[in-house]
């Protein structure tokens, strides 16, 4: 192929014109843009936002355990130096020292969420060598060295209590809460080794101020130390918030009879089968089909370890009629058990949207009263809403079927799931949809039969195959016996 | 007739479609951080390369759109494996491409094995010996390089109707661009091969 097949070639592939993209193609992909991605990205997001202060704190932690490490050494060291010279010490000239730590510090105040500013002078002046080489090595704690401990204990139970307080640790201390803290610079004398002494500086701030005991104590040395501390009450309005929310040993663990004002009892299915094993149908108006359906549908194989999980799936319905029929359902599902302390979803409600421009008639399965608000969603809580829809001719496969959103208050955030069906789901057959679909729907589908709004045909056939399947699965045995003695007119 | 526009799209299109790489990881890091307005910006930058890839695939105004539709439901499933080595409209390309491919490879009418019980969604789109089959001038170039090995009509039509370079091609296609630009060469021998056939 020479250079100028290869170049006509090439203009032909590129020349060609397209068409601009149809008018509202780019709201249609919009509107296909889930809200989960945020949900998905909220554990991400909590590492990235965990991951530089987690190396910082490394990094801090690996400093201060090898400066631990090498004072340790130069202390031993000293010691058997200091020792070998005790009959005639060397004097050492240790000038004065002013050591200033500053901190800023974030942390609740007062309602008014006013900033304050807390200084602590803590003066120390230097200490003679011999005096500190004594403290160092065999005095007790000194009081104000014990006060100072005292003080940090306080102070770390005050910053669980408050929970979002920021906490800091210099030099042993730790910033607490504004009311360990007098508003005016208060001086707290104690000793602090310099530089020029034997010091061993513990890794760990609880051992900060532990010196072995072995002989009286020298009278301690003050440095001085400024500590500023700046705080300010970003978590008040949370705290608030918090005291609104409700909390999973606060709720009453209590079985509930309706979700939404889905009826879950779990007793419907059990009467309808004592009455079929009787030898006789059970009255149409005894029949509670929304328990039927969330009987059948049952809990997941395995419930979300925290907030609310949704599916929703739509699928052809599972006996054929005249005309597209379909059954969309969704299905909320709680964790089994949560911690005492975790909020528990609440103020939830479930919005479904179905697109008239392809549905041509929606009804909710069940007494079809619209859906009601829960003001908390229990652990171990499973509902599932069905809906039958007459579709209209002429369904594309990206056509947009229906929308259901769920909002609930995960503790004092907002949230929603927001979950699609789109044509494409109905072009797959009903045994390819989940077993939790089916057996729901087709448990829709015997109650509707059993109050005699058609005829159930086929109903213990299919749900015959389900529990061919599965045999395990004791749900699916069950309906297929009720449907098969059903359909025999009872027993 | 919707309007039509050159192609390949003009360089101050491509500066819209593909963003600088930072900006880009922006766009990502945004709409993965739960950013709607992120995501829709996206949409904003690259739908128009996206459909008017697709066309070029399948020739067809309504069925690209489709296309394109289902090319973005697929990415925002998928946009949790997107390491971001390749750009993102490199991406999106690679999604669209597949697309089209499965939809060729659909078969005619989305029914189920089971009858009774599937619904009759309606697939107007028309199937690949269709598409294929323009009496046009573009219709027979584009039945040739359909007929081209996969690898070498995937490089062919992300060149030159996907407008992506060489480079990112090599990329994603995890190949140097020499080799890259072997296949184009190779392509080129033969859709004229098919082509001088057609014409006897």
């Amino acid at each position: 192929m020479n250079s100028k097949h290869r170049a006509e070639l090439q203009r032909r592939l590129t020349l060609n014109a397209v068409p601009r993209p149809p008018a509202g193609l780019a709201e249609r992909i919009k509107a296909d843009i889930p809200t989960y991605l945020e949900a998905e990205s909220r554990p991400a997001k909590f590492a990235r936002s965990m991951t530089f202060p987690m190396r910082i704190a490394a990094s801090v932690l690996l400093v201060v355990t090898s400066l631990a490490v090498a004072m340790l050494f130069i202390s031993n060291g000293r010691e058997e130096k200091m020792a070998s010279n005790a009959a005639a010490p060397t004097p050492v000239i240790f000038a004065p020292q002013r050591r200033t730590v500053a901190m800023t510090e974030t942390m609740t105040t007062t309602a008014a969420g006013r900033t304050e500013e807390v200084n602590l002078d803590i003066v120390e002046e230097a200490p003679r060598v011999q005096q500190l080489a004594a403290a160092a090595r065999m005095a007790p704690p000194a009081p104000a060295a014990i006060e100072r401990q005292d003080f940090r204990d306080e102070t770390k139970v005050e910053s669980r209590a408050e929970g979002d307080y920021a906490r800091t640790v210099v030099d042993g201390v730790v910033g607490g809460s504004r009311d360990d803290f007098p508003s005016q610079p208060t001086t707290i004398a104690e000793a602090v080794p310099q530089a020029e002494m034997p010091v061993a500086i513990p890794s760990d701030p609880e051992v900060a101020y532990a010196a072995p005991a072995a002989a009286p104590a020298p009278a301690p040395a003050p440095v001085t130390q400024q500590i500023t501390v700046t705080g300010e009450a970003p978590m008040l309005d949370t705290r608030r918030e918090r005291a609104s929310a409700k909390f999973a040993n606060e709720v009453v663990p209590a079985k509930k009879d309706s979700v939404f004002g889905i009826s879950v009892s779990a007793d419907a299915f059990d009467e309808i089968r004592t009455t079929l094993e009787s030898g006789r149908r059970p009255a149409p108006s005894s029949v509670n089909v929304e328990a039927l359906v969330n009987y059948f549908a049952g809990p997941p194989e395995n419930r979300p370890r925290r907030g609310v999980g949704l599916e929703v799936e739509a699928s052809p319905a599972p006996i054929p009629a005249r005309g597209d029929h379909a059954v969309l359902r969704f299905t909320l599902d709680t964790p089994e058990a949560i911690s005492s302390e975790t909020p528990v979803p609440s103020d939830a409600r479930v919005d479904v949207d179905i697109n008239s421009a392809v549905v041509a008639h929606a009804r909710r399965i069940g007494d079809g009263d619209p859906l009601a608000g829960e003001s908390v969603l229990r652990p171990g809580t499973s509902v599932t809403g069905l809906y039958a829809l007459e579709m209209k001719p002429g369904l594309r496969s990206a056509q947009l079927i229906a929308t259901v959103r769920l909002h609930y208050f995960d503790g004092a955030k907002p949230q929603t799931i927001t979950k699609a069906v789109h044509g494409h789901d109905l072009a797959k057959s009903w045994q390819r949809a989940s077993r939790r679909h089916r057996l729901a729907s087709l448990g829709a589908v015997w109650g509707e039969s059993l109050k005699g709004t058609n005829k159930g045909k086929d109903v213990a056939r299919r749900a015959e195959e389900l529990a061919t399947q599965a045999p395990d699965d004791v749900r699916a045995r069950e309906l297929a016996r009720a449907a098969s003695v059903s359909a025999a007119g009872g027993r | 007739m919707a309007e039509v526009a050159p192609f390949p799209v003009s360089e101050a299109e491509r500066e819209v479609t593909v963003a600088p790489f930072n900006e880009e990881r922006r766009l990502l890091a945004a709409i993965r951080a739960g950013d709607r307005d992120a995501a829709e910006e996206m949409v904003e930058r690259t739908y128009s390369a996206v459909f008017a890839s697709v066309y070029r695939l399948c020739g067809d105004s309504d069925l690209a759109a489709d296309l394109t539709q289902e090319t973005y439901q697929k990415a925002w499933g998928a946009l949790k494996g997107f390491d971001g080595r390749s750009q993102l409209f490199t991406w999106l390309y690679r999604i669209a491409y597949t697309t089209f491919l499965n939809h060729v490879r659909r078969p005619r009418r989305m029914t189920s094995l089971d009858e009774p019980d599937s619904i009759d969604v309606r697939d107007e789109r028309p199937d690949a010996e269709e598409l294929l089959a323009d009496a046009e001038e573009a219709g027979r170039l584009r039945e040739a390089v359909m007929k081209l090995p996969e690898d070498l009509r995937f490089t062919v039509t992300a060149h030159f109707w996907g407008g992506l370079p060489v480079k990112e091609i090599a990329s994603i296609e995890e190949i140097t661009t020499v080799a890259i630009r072997k296949r184009l060469h190779k392509a080129f021998g033969l859709i004229e091969a098919m082509l001088e056939e057609e014409a006897r």
